[in-house]
């Protein structure tokens, strides 16, 4: 057997013990304080944002330089073909009526800005998502420093939830997605108004879905039913938009056992959201 | 100051703007450039590269330098990869200070090692804590890990000009 000394000097040695002195700070951190990461982590996260700012508008410029370039051709055909849907749908317009009156269904179901008027925003951006193929979250730009706090949700303009914040530091937070296999939210079916439990799964994550689970016995859940906030843990507000139901799992007796839920907000085109930073005594 | 202690500052310095630069990058570019929905991981090849090159004190300073960074980019706490990458460079230096040549198969072969136990602590916490399917998380490892062997190549003729800078 080899002589440990010899392969291990004392600088080694400390700089291990650094290592271990970090990671048992950061676990001390987390522990006492329920966010995601620790302070240290705060502190580069911040020390960092202006170079990933930087980093994420020359990838935005590069991506349209891109698509101007290489793709030129392919928005000209695109563009002849929307032509002639204009046409199309300007015979369309005749069924405004109905349009207009599924739109204010919809606004009905929502009915964001009548029913949330205690509702405060925040409007933030997305700086750079998780580098990690086992979670699903994103850095903000924007922090304490603009009265976000741990736990507040974040919302699309048209108030789909998208997330949490997670991690909270000066300048910069991060969000963790509804998709995240860490995700626990206490849901209802809108239509039937039944409890069940939106979460994560590492499966669907990767499909960019959640699932739906402890559905009460009998619940008469279909595809299309729409999964909303239950507002029971007082961590979410009520009435906030998960999104539908794609999909029903039986269980071997037939009855309905989970979902599968597609998140209304489109998570892959995430620029400019909202964090509510207050949502009163929304109920 | 000598030649010798300004030359040492600049390669180090140097070393530090790649680590920097893989983070930037895997935090970026790369979450916009997936293969089959999965991102490469750049970090645990800088920390493995430069260890093979600079040996057991580097490799573990880097290393920790790379794990740090590497839980931030993954939106968690500063432990797991912290504590892993600077073991691991730790023992890539050493060894490579002893029994191995510095060349890019080497190279190659330690990114191979930091990328699977990468993977491994990556997919712990899902399969104890979560109970997901390992299937699927295995096969997520073996893309991100052959996706991420890619970059041994740029980042060994980095590491070994930064290496050669001339006194």
């Amino acid at each position: 057997m080899c002589n440990v000394k010899g392969y291990l000097n004392k600088r080694v040695i400390v700089i291990v013990l650094i290592a271990l002195f970090i990671a048992v700070m950061s676990a001390v951190t987390v522990a006492l304080s329920d966010t995601a990461s620790g302070r240290l982590a705060g502190i580069v996260n911040s020390a960092t944002a202006p170079v990933k700012r930087g980093m994420s508008s020359m990838v935005d410029s590069l991506e349209g330089l891109y698509g101007y370039l290489y793709k030129y051709d392919r928005l000209e055909a695109e563009n002849a073909e929307l032509r002639d849907r204009i046409a199309e749908l300007e015979e369309q317009t005749r069924e405004y009526d109905a349009i207009n009156e599924e739109n204010e269904q919809l606004r009905t179901l929502l009915d964001f800005g009548k029913r949330n008027e205690s509702f405060e925003f925040e409007e933030v951006s997305v700086l750079t998502w998780s580098a990690s193929n086992y979670n699903s979250g994103f850095t903000i730009n924007k922090g304490s420093n603009a009265g976000l706090e741990l736990n507040d949700c974040i919302v699309t303009s048209t108030g789909y939830l998208i997330g949490r914040v997670t991690e909270l530091n000066k300048t910069t937070a991060v969000v963790t997605t509804i998709i995240d296999p860490g995700t626990n939210i206490g849901a209802e079916i809108y239509e039937v108004n039944e409890l069940a439990v939106a979460e994560g799964d590492y499966r669907l994550m990767q499909e960019g879905k959640l699932k739906l689970t402890y559905l009460e016995e009998g619940t008469q859940i279909i595809e299309g039913h729409t999964i909303v906030t239950s507002g029971r843990s007082g961590m979410y507000p009520k009435g906030l938009v998960i999104g539908t139901v794609e999909r029903v799992i039986k269980d071997s007796e037939g009855l309905e056992d989970s979902a599968t839920v597609a998140p209304k907000a489109d998570l892959e085109k995430l620029s400019k959201v909202y964090a509510i930073t207050d949502f009163g005594q929304n109920s | 100051m000598d030649r010798t202690a300004v030359r040492k500052i600049i390669k180090y310095a140097a070393y530090g703007l790649l680590v920097f630069l893989a983070y930037v990058l895997q935090t970026t570019v790369f979450t916009r450039l997936k293969i089959f929905g999965t991102m490469p991981v750049l970090l645990p090849v800088a920390a493995a590269v430069i260890a093979v090159f600079e040996g057991g004190e580097a490799g573990a300073a880097y290393g920790l330098a790379c794990g740090i960074l590497c839980d931030l980019a993954f939106n968690q706490a500063t432990v797991a990869m912290t504590m892993v990458l600077t073991v691991v460079g730790a023992a890539v230096g050493i060894l490579s200070d002893r029994l191995l040549e510095k060349g890019i198969i080497t190279c190659l072969m330690c990114s191979l090692g930091a990328l699977v136990i990468t993977a491994g602590v990556q997919m712990f916490g899902l399969v104890v804590f979560r109970h997901a399917g390992l299937l699927r998380l295995v096969l997520t490892a073996i893309i991100q890990t052959v996706y991420s062997l890619i970059f041994v190549a740029p980042i060994y003729y980095l590491c070994r000009a930064i290496r050669r800078i001339p006194e």
